[in-house]
């Protein structure tokens, strides 16, 4: 029974940080129909950032870094990724934004080197949960997840800030013409969505260790996520962020033994899940049937 | 010499991969970036055939080509269930699924070791014969790719991506077409992967992957006008500036990023270069 709760209990982090940067993704995916590759990368450059700044003994200085660094590349992203929400071409954007995190991974390289960094020096500080195991990151990441995943419903749906960013994303011309500043909207959901990747970056890399390239797995199980849950329906993002973490690791912990499954098979799982759940759901599994003129 | 020839044979399947991208992106308007998933699929297959079997190299290269195909065909089914940016972002991660696949059944594929000594057959032992070998396999895609692109298939295909309903209100089936550019597709790119195998003669996890994504991508965007100079061209451009640039004294932690950053970049300027030119906009009333 420990073993069972042991392994909700590193899903729900995991889905944690998934969520973390499909909650982005959809924001940013609401407001110019882009899929932004590049979170990942801007993640760990903040994770970087943060390390930076812990190297300089401060931890307000690794806040700021971090923060700093978010806000740059958010802004860069919104200027290189505005041009193909006018042209409607959003999956050259997404091009465009592979190549980013692309780069910004190689010059993370070239700067920091490829070998792992750590955050937290030695062993990590581990809470005891009614027998359940959780590193003191990882229960920083469950509470700001709870909080961020509050707020994001309750914004998104019960706000006319949300009001606002949902009719953006479906009418922009009418949103123009009542005189609301969509550029600005954009502008601000490509910040914001940074910030919420570089928290992710700083958790996860708390959590594990710090490597040029560990944003990327991260990023495609977020955007899983976001197509698996429906990428209209925050709740379905939710939902879909957390049961793309749970099940692979099910599937690993408590399969016949003669299967054999590692850790490494998890992408494979989370691939094969999405192709199964999009083939009989092309919308998403929380998607409702829509009529379309 | 052993360089020239290093780069020739890469020029070669570059070319290759470069006309499956520019058929998938430039004609067709669909983002398959599975192709890397299917080089390296088939050279894996290759591998995996010739360590366990003792098939003959043709028959070794035909059957890789016909399992890479089925890829190609599980591809073109999830497209047509899909929505577009589904299966972009599907076809993307799908080059994860495939590295996670390959790690994790270590028995057939080595795992992170790999597969090592790979051997060629005798006509092409040496690197030279090699690199002419890799050129005829080369001319003869770019002969097929001239005639399709030529054809009615071609205008169909150019149509897929121009007006897909003016083209299945003239009769032609949009499934049809896609089936017929992915799994053609998958197949070029399976030529690619094996040449690149028979030059290498190792594999291992890391053969393909993001770095084939951004090659293959960029000559697709660089050749987007459907044509076969522009393919070879383009690949001649991708392939030989990167080696141009290495010669150059850059410190020695650029060296291994050197090949990445210039393909980024040069993907990034491109990409919104064309951005506006890549569809036909139609006019809003």
């Amino acid at each position: 029974m420990d073993f069972f709760l042991q392994i909700i209990a590193n899903s729900l982090v995991l889905g944690t940080q998934v969520f973390f940067l499909a909650l982005a993704l959809y924001l940013i995916k609401a407001v110019s129909k882009i899929e932004h590759v590049a979170l990942g990368a801007i993640a760990t450059a903040c994770g970087y950032g943060f390390y930076q700044g812990l190297q300089m003994g401060s931890n307000i200085m690794a806040i700021i870094i971090s923060g700093l660094v978010a806000i740059t590349l958010g802004y860069i992203s919104f200027l290189i990724l505005e041009k193909f929400y006018k042209n409607k071409e959003p999956l050259l954007g997404l091009i465009v934004s592979l190549s980013m995190g692309l780069l910004i991974e190689a010059m993370i390289a070239i700067i920091f080197k490829s070998s792992s960094k750590s955050l937290i020096e030695g062993i990590l500080p581990i809470v005891d949960f009614m027998g359940v195991k959780f590193t003191l990151p990882g229960v920083y990441t469950l509470l700001i997840g709870l909080v961020l995943a509050l707020t994001a419903f309750l914004l998104v749906n019960k706000t006319p800030i949300g009001r606002t960013l949902r009719s953006v994303s479906e009418n922009s011309s009418l949103v123009s013409s009542l005189g609301i500043n969509q550029l600005k909207i954009r502008k601000s959901v490509y910040i914001i969505s940074s910030i919420i990747a570089g928290i992710v970056g700083v958790l996860a890399a708390m959590n594990t260790s710090l490597t040029p390239n560990m944003g990327f797995n991260l990023t495609i199980t977020a955007f899983i996520a976001l197509f698996v849950g429906g990428s209209s329906d925050i709740k379905g993002t939710i939902m879909a962020s957390f049961l793309l973490t749970l099940i692979p690791e099910f599937l690993i912990n408590y399969a016949p033994s003669s299967f054999e499954f590692t850790n490494s098979y998890r992408m494979f799982f989370v691939f094969g899940l999405a192709l199964i759940i999009l083939s009989f759901k092309p919308r998403g599994i929380f998607s409702k049937n829509i009529r379309q003129s | 010499m052993g360089y020239l020839l290093t780069v020739l044979t890469r020029f070669f399947w570059a070319t290759v991969q470069g006309v499956a991208g520019q058929l998938s992106i430039g004609m067709a308007g669909i983002f398959l970036l599975s192709l890397s998933v299917c080089f390296s699929f088939s050279a894996y297959s290759f591998a995996i055939l010739s360590k366990n079997f003792t098939f003959s190299f043709w028959l070794t290269f035909v059957l890789s080509l016909g399992l890479t195909s089925l890829v190609g065909f599980l591809f073109s089914y999830l497209y047509t269930k899909v929505s577009k940016d589904s299966f972009t972002v599907l076809a993307l991660s799908s080059i994860l699924g495939f590295d996670a696949l390959v790690k994790s059944f270590d028995g057939l594929t080595g795992g992170v070791l790999g597969i090592s000594g790979i051997l060629r057959p005798a006509f092409i032992g040496k690197l030279s014969s090699l690199a002419v070998f890799a050129g005829i396999m080369c001319l003869l895609v770019l002969t097929m790719h001239y005639f399709v692109v030529k054809s009615s298939l071609g205008r169909k295909i150019r149509a897929f991506k121009e007006h897909p309903v003016a083209l299945e209100s003239l009769g032609t089936s949009k499934d049809s077409i896609s089936r017929f550019v992915i799994v053609w597709g998958a197949i070029i790119s399976s030529v690619a992967g094996v040449l690149e195998l028979m030059r290498l003669q190792f594999l291992d996890p890391s053969f393909g992957g993001i770095p084939n994504l951004i090659l293959f991508v960029s000559i697709a965007i660089l050749a987007l006008k459907p044509k076969v100079s522009s393919a070879v061209l383009a690949s001649m451009f991708v392939v030989f500036v990167p080696e141009i640039i290495s010669f150059l004294n850059f410190p020695s932690q650029f060296v291994g990023h050197l090949r990445s950053i210039f393909y980024c970049v040069l993907l990034i300027f491109l990409v919104r270069q064309v951005s506006g030119k890549f569809t036909i906009s139609k006019r809003e009333i």
